[in-house]
C-alpha cells in the first residue's frame, strides 16, 4: 500500500545575511505520522521549523503540503510554542474556541469540538478559569486543545514540555499521543531530549551541527505503549545521542 | 558526628493578612561532610523554601537548624548559594565575579586574583577571565555561578535547581562537569532538583518531599559507582522507582 505523502521539505536553505543556517534539507514526512527532529544544541531547529511555517522566507528551496505549496491560508496548520501563548483576555473556552471563531464556524460546531478535546486533555472543571489562575501544565494543555479542536492537517510543536517538570511531561507525552492516535493528525515535534524523541516518535530525523543538514533519518520500530527502560528503547536512545553527542 | 547540617523539626508557615500558608510541615534531616544529597518533589512542594531556611535567607516557623555547628539565623559567607537564574552581577568580568567574596572579606588583590584563577580554571573558563556576563552561555554563566561560589570556601553549597534553564543536552554536560569539580574538590552539596534523571546521577542520597505543606515522604541511598550511566539499567530502574514514589505523593 502506498503511504500518503504530506509534507515534502526540498533543497531548503535558508541564510540571515551570510550566515549559512539551513544547508540544503530535504524530506518527506508521511501522511499521519509523528516525526520527532532531534539536533545538537544551537543547531537552527527552531529555524528550520520557522522555515516550514512561513514565518521566516525560504533561501532556497520549496516546501510542499498535499503536492503544493505551503500556504497557511488553504492548509490547516497548528503551531505549539515552547511558551504558554494562551490569551490571558480569555478564559480556557475561549481560549480553546479562539481558534475556530477566527475560521467563521458555527456556534455549535464550536461547543462540539471545545467539548470534545477539554475533555481528552482534563480541562472540563476549568473551563471559566483564566490563564493567570493555571498552573504551568495546564496552561500547556490549553495551547495543546485549541490545536487540536481546529483539526490541523499539519502540527508542529517546537520543544512544548522543555520548562516542564518531568514528571508533568510524562502525563503530557502520553496524553499527545493519545490525542495523535484519535485524531491521525501529521505531527513535526522538535526536541532537545533524546529521550523524549524515543519515547515519542515514529520517525526520527537527526539534523548536523550548523550549518544544518539532515545527519540520519530513521523509523522507530518501537511498540507502544513504549518503557524507557527495555533494552530497545536504550538501544535507540544510545544510536541517537551518538550522532548528536557534542558534551 | 560528622554531621554538617542537621534540621529538626523544621516548620514554615507564610502568613498574610488574609490567609496563612503552611509550606512546610515538619521536616528533619541531617547531611554529612561531602554528600550530595538531593532534595527532590512535584513543582511548588517548598523545595526552595526548605533550601532558603537552611542557608539562612529564609526564617522559620518553628524548629532547629544547625550547620557547622551553629545555629543559623541569617544568610552567611559558610553557605554558598547557586541559584537558577544565576545571579551574576552584569557590570563585573567572569574574574570580578569570582573574586567578589573574597574581595569584601578584604582579600588583597594578588592574592584573590590566584584563588580566582585557580577556580575559573576548575570550572574550565580559562580564557575568559576578562569576559562580562552578558557574553557568556546559559552553561557557561552556571560555571561562573559555582565558581563563585566556591571561591568562597563555603562549608556547604546550596543549589537551587541551577540547571533548570539550560537545554537537556547542556544540563547533561553541566551535570557531568559538577561531578568531575566535586570530585576534584570535594564539597558538602544540597542540591534541589525536580528532574529525576539528575537527581539520581548526582546524589549520595535523594529525600522526596511531599506536596505542600511539606514533610519527607521517602529516602533513597544511591550507591551505584560514579561516574553513572544514564541509560544503565540499574540507574533506570531506580529512576522508575522514585518516579513511581512521586507520583503518589501527588
Amino acid at each position: 500500500m502506498a503511504v500518503e505523502t504530506k509534507v515534502q521539505v526540498r533543497n531548503l536553505v535558508k541564510k540571515f545575511g551570510d550566515l549559512l543556517v539551513l544547508d540544503d534539507i530535504s524530506f518527506n514526512v508521511a501522511k499521519g505520522e509523528f516525526l520527532c527532529v532531534v539536533g545538537p544544541t544551537g543547531c537552527g531547529k527552531t529555524t528550520f521549523l520557522n522555515t516550514i511555517t512561513k514565518l521566516y522566507q525560504p533561501t532556497k528551496g520549496e516546501i510542499l503540503v498535499n503536492n503544493e505549496p505551503v500556504n497557511l491560508k488553504k492548509h490547516n496548520i497548528a503551531y505549539i510554542f515552547q511558551e504558554y501563548s494562551t490569551m490571558p483576555w480569555l478564559n480556557v473556552e475561549q481560549n480553546i474556541a479562539y481558534g475556530l471563531k477566527i475560521r467563521k464556524q458555527s456556534k455549535e460546531e464550536i461547543q462540539d469540538a471545545v467539548e470534545e478535546v477539554i475533555e481528552l486533555v482534563g480541562l472540563k472543571d476549568y473551563r471559566n478559569y483564566y490563564p493567570n489562575e493555571l498552573s504551568a501544565s495546564m496552561l500547556q494543555r490549553v495551547v495543546i486543545a485549541r490545536a487540536f479542536a481546529t483539526k490541523p492537517e499539519l502540527l508542529l510543536m517546537d520543544e512544548p514540555y522543555g520548562q516542564l517538570d518531568v514528571e508533568l511531561r510524562f502525563k503530557l507525552e502520553d496524553e499527545l499521543i493519545k490525542l495523535w492516535q484519535k485524531t491521525g493528525t501529521t505531527v513535526i515535534f522538535i526536541t532537545h531530549n533524546i529521550e523524549e524523541a524515543v519515547y515519542l516518535s515514529e520517525k526520527i530525523l537527526v539534523l548536523t551541527n550548523k550549518p544544518t543538514g539532515i545527519k540520519s533519518e530513521f523509523e522507530n520500530p518501537l511498540p507502544r505503549p513504549r518503557n524507557i527502560v527495555d533494552k530497545e528503547f536504550v538501544d535507540i536512545r544510545n544510536h541517537v545521542t551518538d550522532l548528536i553527542k557534542w558534551w | 558526628m560528622d554531621n554538617i547540617i542537621s534540621c529538626k523539626h523544621v516548620a514554615k508557615t507564610f502568613e498574610t493578612e488574609r490567609k496563612n500558608v503552611e509550606v512546610i510541615k515538619d521536616v528533619t534531616l541531617e547531611v554529612s561532610k561531602n554528600e550530595v544529597v538531593v532534595l527532590f518533589g512535584p513543582g511548588q512542594c517548598g523545595k526552595t523554601t526548605l533550601l532558603n531556611m537552611i542557608s539562612g535567607l529564609e526564617s522559620r516557623t518553628s524548629g532547629e537548624i544547625i550547620v557547622n555547628n551553629q545555629e543559623v539565623h541569617e544568610p552567611g559567607a559558610q553557605r554558598g548559594v547557586v541559584y537558577q537564574t544565576t545571579a551574576l552581577f552584569p557590570w563585573l568580568t567572569v574574574m570580578g565575579n569570582i573574586t567578589f567574596g573574597p574581595k569584601m572579606k578584604g582579600m588583597k588583590k594578588k592574592q584573590r586574583e590566584k584563588l580566582g584563577q585557580h577556580y575559573i580554571d576548575l570550572v574550565g573558563l580559562t580564557s575568559y577571565e576578562n569576559s562580562f556576563p552578558i557574553q557568556l552561555s546559559g552553561g557557561m554563566k552556571q560555571r561562573v555561578g559555582i565558581a563563585r561560589a566556591y571561591c568562597n570556601d563555603p562549608v556547604v553549597l546550596f543549589m537551587d535547581e541551577p540547571f533548570g534553564h539550560l537545554d537537556a543536552q547542556t544540563r547533561y554536560l553541566m551535570q557531568e562537569e559538577l561531578m568531575r569539580i566535586w570530585e576534584t574538590e570535594k564539597k558538602t552539596i544540597l542540591f534541589v532538583t525536580n528532574n529525576i534523571e539528575e537527581a539520581v546521577y548526582l546524589a549520595d542520597r535523594i529525600l522526596v518531599l511531599t506536596n505542600c505543606p511539606s514533610e519527607v515522604k521517602a529516602e533513597f541511598v544511591i550507591d551505584l559507582p560514579r561516574p553513572r550511566n544514564y541509560v544503565d539499567p540499574e540507574f533506570l530502574t531506580l529512576r522508575k522507582r522514585i518516579s513511581a514514589v512521586v507520583d503518589k505523593t501527588q
